[in-house]
């Protein structure tokens, strides 16, 4: 009996002691960058689960910087799944379509030729953390910040489809996305110069990706697009 | 993990330091997210009955049962006949999360109904169903350090707020 009385004791304070100090936060200084990722009308998109049943998905993205020559510098955050074959009942679908452009930019082969990172090679650079439900804050302090840098930006949904992206295209037509568990939409990419000096900056939306995940390139017709223009509501950019 | 390693050995040590008796019930219970070995016994006159409990969950960001959970939790009977008893209960606990992406520990609240459908007659082995509400919720931080950049984030850990047991209870 006493025992146990000292457990709830232990416990009790514990849980006192936990509590009290729960609240995580960012410590901006002078120079530091700050991206706030704001959610968009379609931030969470129903995925079928069994029996009619679905839950609401956030989607995959990854942050990124490159010079204005269009080299990869780092990541600066991905998704974890993304970042580390982190798919749960995938079957072997490692979702080449899913951020194709931010792949083809970092430029790394994996063993099976994709340009994802594997459970065995998951990234290496940049954060790797939960997919957020809501709005998205980083803290980014880059080093030798002399020559002015490119923030890019890409997200995707799964099973996005519409009518320009059909769940039924097959492989090899231009607008096959991967299949029945395959993208729908194609990734949408979203960047902006941030120069030394500036105060504050919002990435625009620049084009999208490769459905199929094919290839890295951007493209322009934003007309095949309808849901996922909205995913996300505004990529805000300053310099504390 | 100090905390992981001080819960771990201060429930076993409660767990098996205690003289059998009757009104103890050692448990086993299976949920959508967690695996428990329980300890329970009972106080007052059988009007209160206490529980620790230590298992394994898998609600951290790689889905994995390697977590570690343990907790107490309090109860009082409201109905009781030869073959069922319901009881209303109370719990607080930790949940430790365990993966590369992030740390944190997490306390987790609960209130929850308690059915025991007692098996055979000697009311040893019994049917054990519990369904309540539980909160937990953290926040961590992520950071990254490299030659070109420095980066940080925060996150928050919530645990499942449904928490529905199925499991099998052996009273001694």
């Amino acid at each position: 009996m006493k025992i146990f009385n000292q457990y709830l004791i232990t416990m009790l304070a514990g849980l006192v002691g936990f509590s009290s100090c729960s609240k995580e936060e960012l410590a901006f200084t002078n120079g530091d960058v700050k991206i706030e990722i704001e959610t968009g009308e379609h931030w969470l998109h129903d995925f079928p689960l069994f029996l009619g049943i679905s839950k609401k998905n956030p989607p995959q993205f990854a942050i990124w910087l490159e010079d204005t020559a269009g080299n990869y510098i780092s990541t600066v955050f991905a998704t974890y799944k993304i970042a580390t074959e982190g798919w749960q009942a995938n079957n072997g679908n490692r979702r080449k379509e899913a951020l194709p452009y931010w792949c083809h930019q970092r430029g790394v082969v994996y063993e099976d030729g994709l340009m994802l990172p594997t459970k065995a090679n998951p990234l290496t650079d940049g954060i790797s953390g939960a997919t957020p439900k809501e709005n998205k804050t980083l803290q980014l302090s880059i080093r030798n910040f002399t020559e002015p840098v490119v923030i890019k930006a890409e997200f995707n949904h799964s099973i996005d489809f519409n009518e320009f992206y059909p769940e039924d295209a097959k492989e090899g037509d231009a607008n096959y996305s991967g299949g029945d568990m395959g993208s729908g939409q194609p990734a949408v990419i979203y960047a902006g110069t941030l120069n030394p000096g500036a105060k504050e900056l919002e990435l625009q939306m620049i084009g999208y990706s490769s459905a199929d995940g094919t290839n890295g390139n951007i493209y322009t017709d934003m007309e095949k697009l309808s849901t996922a223009k909205t995913i996300v509501g505004k990529i805000r950019v300053t310099i504390e | 993990m100090k905390k992981t390693a001080f819960l771990t050995v201060f429930v076993a040590i409660i767990s098996f330091g205690i003289k059998a008796q009757n009104s103890n019930q050692v448990s086993a219970r299976l949920s959508f997210n967690q695996l428990e070995l329980g300890y329970q016994r009972t106080f007052f006159q059988q009007k209160i009955r206490g529980e620790t409990y230590v298992g394994l969950g898998n609600q951290d960001i790689n889905k994995k049962f390697d977590d570690f959970v343990t907790g107490l939790r309090i109860g009082t009977p409201i109905f009781r006949n030869e073959k069922n008893a319901i009881h209303i209960a109370a719990g607080i606990g930790f949940y430790f999360s365990n993966n590369d992406i992030y740390s944190v520990v997490t306390p987790v609240y609960s209130g929850f109904i308690a059915y025991n459908r007692f098996l055979g007659q000697s009311e040893k082995h019994s049917l054990l169903i519990n369904l309540g509400y539980q909160y937990g919720e953290n926040d961590y931080k992520q950071e990254y350090n490299s030659a070109d950049i420095y980066t940080a984030t925060t996150g928050s850990f919530t645990v499942s707020p449904v928490y529905f047991s199925v499991g099998y209870g052996f009273h001694f």
